[in-house]
Order: structure tokens, then sequence, then C-alpha cells
């Protein structure tokens, strides 16, 4: 077998593991909110997840907090950017 | 004054109404330049030529003897659907074919710099049984970068009901209902079970959606902030919309119920089947009915024997399943309409004021109904009294073909044998004094068996 093409398919497996294994913490492991629910930040951000690379470097960026916390850091809140609401006023008809 | 649709208000791009026979819809002036750009980039006539878009046009509201002081100068036109159903009447593949609709009409949109801003069901309509997409509004450019903001949306309108009926077997018409049009991800990931995540769509879809959304719940601006931030290209936006399509394209059918197998299981033979057939056409031809409502259609054989005299019909069922088949078997047919309803309960008006959603009874008028096989049931089964059951029947149309079954056929006596016999008004000539009460009765035919078919017109 090519070694060029082995190192490939080892590179795309354990960026597919680590996708994976992100998921599985998403899923499974991050505790859940206990709060008003917005209509579609889930949507949002499952569109990071499957826009590759880019997009899961900024769903790690937004897990970082947490990411850190289970190092050890303390909290420290970054503050959010104001942002309109995600779900347009629609009326389908 | 014109009377808007009371569906359309949360829109700020325009409202909806009827006059004289037509639908016009009011441009806000954003929506007005996005219409008439996009016309010039050719998508709207690509739309319309694929058979995708209800045809538009830009009227001035003059010329169609309508106030422009009050419905603005110019307008979107366009004709009126003969029968309106909604995503909680539709079968499985109905389903799937609005959903495939959409995302072809996004797919067009993408590919001139235009996207669809929302994804509900309800910006689809059926015309017989092509799926159309209605919503011109819909239709906006796309900023450059930015994620599908209908996603979501099309989860909970298409993609979760879709999984649920395929994957559970499970009906998703009364979620739909109860969730005008839709069903929340928290709602679609509790239907399913752990060893579902393994099968396609359902990881990433509902189970990773429904925790990001909680998870992130409280978070909206970060969540807002870093979709910002990342530039989604429009490359990664057509394959998502393709791996929605492959998704939707590769669900199993679910699993059919007793109903679909009722016209190889009735009590009666082929020669009854035809005897019936010959009956109900001459009727048919006599009737010349423009639109016929076959109540009960089961797989739809009346139906489309009243499609081949020419009229448009309405075929309604209980059985999604039967409905799907009656669906599957007349591809491309602008003048068949299938609907899955039970006239035990017809649906509701549903949504803001009870009327955003108009109830099934108010949308179903036809020259002629067909009750064919059906008396039966909904006076045992569905314990309606037999005046009842002819008030709706001869209300619904001013003519009509009802078939008797009575208490000798096989399937009565089934339909009997667990329950107690309450049903006293269940004679045939109960039957017969009640019709003529109300309408002239024109037929009187038996069929082989205990049957009979009865003709009647009210005018």
């Amino acid at each position: 077998m090519n070694p060029r093409t082995s190192r490939r398919d080892t590179e795309r497996a354990m960026l597919a593991t680590s996708i994976v294994l992100a998921t599985w913490w998403v899923a499974v492991l991050a505790p859940d909110a206990e709060a008003y629910i917005d209509p579609s930040a889930g949507g949002m951000l499952v569109q990071l997840l499957l826009a590759g690379t880019a997009g899961v470097a900024v769903l790690v960026r937004l897990f970082w907090v947490r990411i850190k916390r289970l190092f050890g850091a303390s909290d420290s809140a970054e503050p959010g950017a104001p942002s309109s609401g995600t779900d347009r006023p629609h009326d389908g008809v | 004054m014109t009377e808007f649709d009371p569906a359309s208000f949360r829109d700020p791009s325009g409202r909806l109404f009827r006059h004289a026979g037509a639908l016009y819809r009011t441009c806000s002036p954003e929506a007005l330049a996005s219409f008439v750009r996009a016309r010039e980039s050719g998508l709207m006539a690509e739309l319309e030529t694929a058979g995708i878009l209800v045809p538009t046009t830009l009227v001035e509201s003059a010329a169609e003897g309508l106030s422009p002081a009050e419905v603005g100068q110019q307008l979107l036109k366009q004709r009126e659907l003969a029968m309106v159903s909604y995503s909680y009447e539709w079968s499985f593949s109905m389903l799937r074919d609005a959903a495939r609709l959409t995302l072809g009409a996004l797919e067009i949109c993408l590919a001139k710099g235009y996207v669809l801003k929302d994804a509900t069901s309800f910006n689809v309509l059926f015309e017989g049984t092509m799926p159309r997409l209605v919503d011109i509004h819909s239709i906006e450019p796309r900023v450059e970068g930015s994620l599908w903001a209908g996603y979501a949306q099309f989860c909970r309108a298409f993609l979760f009901p879709l999984l649920l009926a395929s994957y559970k077997s499970l009906d998703p018409r009364p979620l739909l209902l109860g969730g005008l049009g839709e069903i929340p991800v928290n709602e679609a990931a509790r239907s399913f079970g752990w060893r579902d995540r393994f099968r396609p769509g359902v990881l990433v879809n509902v189970a990773v959606q429904q925790k990001l959304e909680r998870r992130f719940a409280g978070r909206a601006e970060d969540v807002g902030k870093a979709a910002a931030s990342i530039k989604y290209p429009i490359s990664a936006l057509h394959a998502q919309v393709g791996k929605l399509r492959k998704l939707i394209d590769g669900l199993p059918l679910p699993q059919g119920d007793a109903w679909t197998s009722y016209t190889a299981t009735r009590t009666y033979d082929d020669e009854g089947t035809r005897a019936k057939e010959a009956c109900v056409a001459r009727s048919l031809e006599e009737m010349a009915p423009g639109r016929v409502l076959d109540l009960g259609t089961n797989t739809g054989q009346f139906a489309r024997l009243a499609r081949r005299s020419g009229a448009r019909v309405v075929a309604v069922d209980l059985s999604p399943a039967c409905i799907d088949a009656v669906y599957c078997e007349s591809p491309g047919d602008v003048g068949l309409s299938p609907v899955v309803a039970d006239l035990t309960k017809p649906t509701p008006a549903i949504g803001w004021r009870n009327i955003e959603r108009r109830a099934l009874l108010d949308r179903l008028r036809g020259d002629s109904v067909l009750a064919l096989a059906l008396v039966h049931h909904l006076r045992i089964t569905g314990g309606i009294p037999l005046a009842e059951v002819l008030d709706l029947l001869t209300g619904l149309a001013p003519t009509g073909v009802i078939e008797w079954v009575g208490r000798e056929d096989p399937m009565v006596k089934r339909m009997l044998a667990l329950r107690p016999d309450v049903y006293e008004d269940f004679t045939r000539e109960t039957f017969e004094a009640l019709l003529q009460a109300r309408a002239r009765v024109t037929r009187r035919e038996a069929l082989p068996g205990s049957r009979m078919l009865y003709g009647f017109d009210r005018r």
C-alpha cells in the first residue's frame, strides 16, 4: 500500500474519531441548561458541526470555558456580543 | 376593506388576500425589490419551469381593481389552488415529496445567490398530487457566508416527522397538528431510543441538535457570535442540502395498516365490485360533477373512476397508508387531491385566534359526494347517529351516491360482535326515510349481497 495514502487514511481516521468523540461528549456528557429554550441555537450549532474543521473549531471555542474548568481552571465568563434571534417570523402561506 | 388571510400576519414581507378568484400578496419595499431582482436573475422562471413554484406575476393593484392606498402599488398574483391540505393531513410520501420540493427549491435558490428564509410545511401546497412552493416571500438574497436559518424549522416540519414515521412507525400527524405543523426537537429526541442513534440522520439531526439546543439555551448571544464568526461556504450548504436529500430519499416507508389490505379482505367479490363500479359510473354521468368528494376512499378505486369521468376529486380516508397508496398511484395528477382525515374527528381550525389554519370541513366542498361502504363505519365504529351522518353527507355536496351496508353483511356482523347493539336507527328503512327527508332519492339500486346504492339530489 502507498505509505502516503495510508498516512492520509490515518489522519482522516483521527479526525473522524475526534469529531465522534466531540459529538459524544456534547450529546451525552454535557449537562443541560435549565433556561428559556432558544428556538434554534441547536440547529445553528449542528450546522457548525457539519461545516467541517472550521465549524468544529468554533464549537470548541464555545465549549472553552467548560473545557478549562475540566482541567481545573476557574470560571471567567466571556461577555457575548448581542445578536438577533435566529428564527425569523414566517407565515408559510 | 381588504380581508387578509388569517394565516398571514407574521412575515413583515407581505400579507395574503383573495380577490375575484385570485390570490394576492402585498409586498414590503424590501420584498418587492427582492422579487424584482430574483425575477431578473431568472430564478423565478427556473422555479416555475421546474414545476416547483406556483406561477407568480407582479401586477399593478389599480389594474386589478384594488386600492393602492390599502394594498400598495404593486402586488404579487397567484392562482388559487382548489383544495388546501396541511401537513397533518398528508401521508408519508406526500410529506417526503414536500420536503424534497423544499430542498429542490433551496438548491436552485442557492445556485442563484438566494435562499429560503424559512422551511415551514405551510409554504408548500399540493395541487392534486403535485407539491408546489407557494410562499414567494420565503425567497430572499443569501447573505454570503451565512448558515441556513431555515434548517431547524426544516427539521421540525419535515425531517423529524419523517424519521419518526419511518423508523418508529409512529403517525406524526397528531404531533404536527398539536404543534402547528412542527414537532419540537425535544419531542423528537425523546421519541428515539438509544439504538435509534445509529440509524441514519438521528444522531446529528436529532440527538446532538437537542443537546446543543438545551446546552446553549441561555447563551443565544454566544451562539449568534459564533455563527457570525464562521464564513459558511456555499459548497458546505450545498453538501448539507445534498445530505438531507439523500437521508430523506433513503427512508423506508412506514409499515402499512389494516386498511391497505381492506380491498383484498373485504367481504364482497369481483362481481359485486363490477356491479358497483358500473352503477357509480352511471351516477357520475348523470350528476356530471366538476368536483367529487370521495369519502372513505380506501385505496382510491372509485376516486380514480370519478377522475376518469373528468371530475376533480378530493379523496379522503382516515388511513395514512391508504392515502399513501392513492397518492403514489397517481403521480403528477393535478386533479386528484388525497387527504388523510377521520370524518368522526375532522381536522380542527388551529393557530392564532383559532382561525390561522382552517378546519377541514370549511375546506371540503364538492358538487357530488361519494360515500361508498362508509356509513356503517361512521354509525357503528364511530357511534355517529344516522341522521347526523346524512346531515354531513348531504351537506357537503348537493348530489351524491351513498352505499348502504346492512346488518346481514359479514363485515357489519364482525363490527357488532364485540359491542352491545345500541344502533336502533341502523336499518335500511330508517336510512331511506332520513335520506328522503333531506334530498330527492334519484337512484335505488341493489348490489350483490345485501348492499344498496342510493343516489341523491337536493337541488
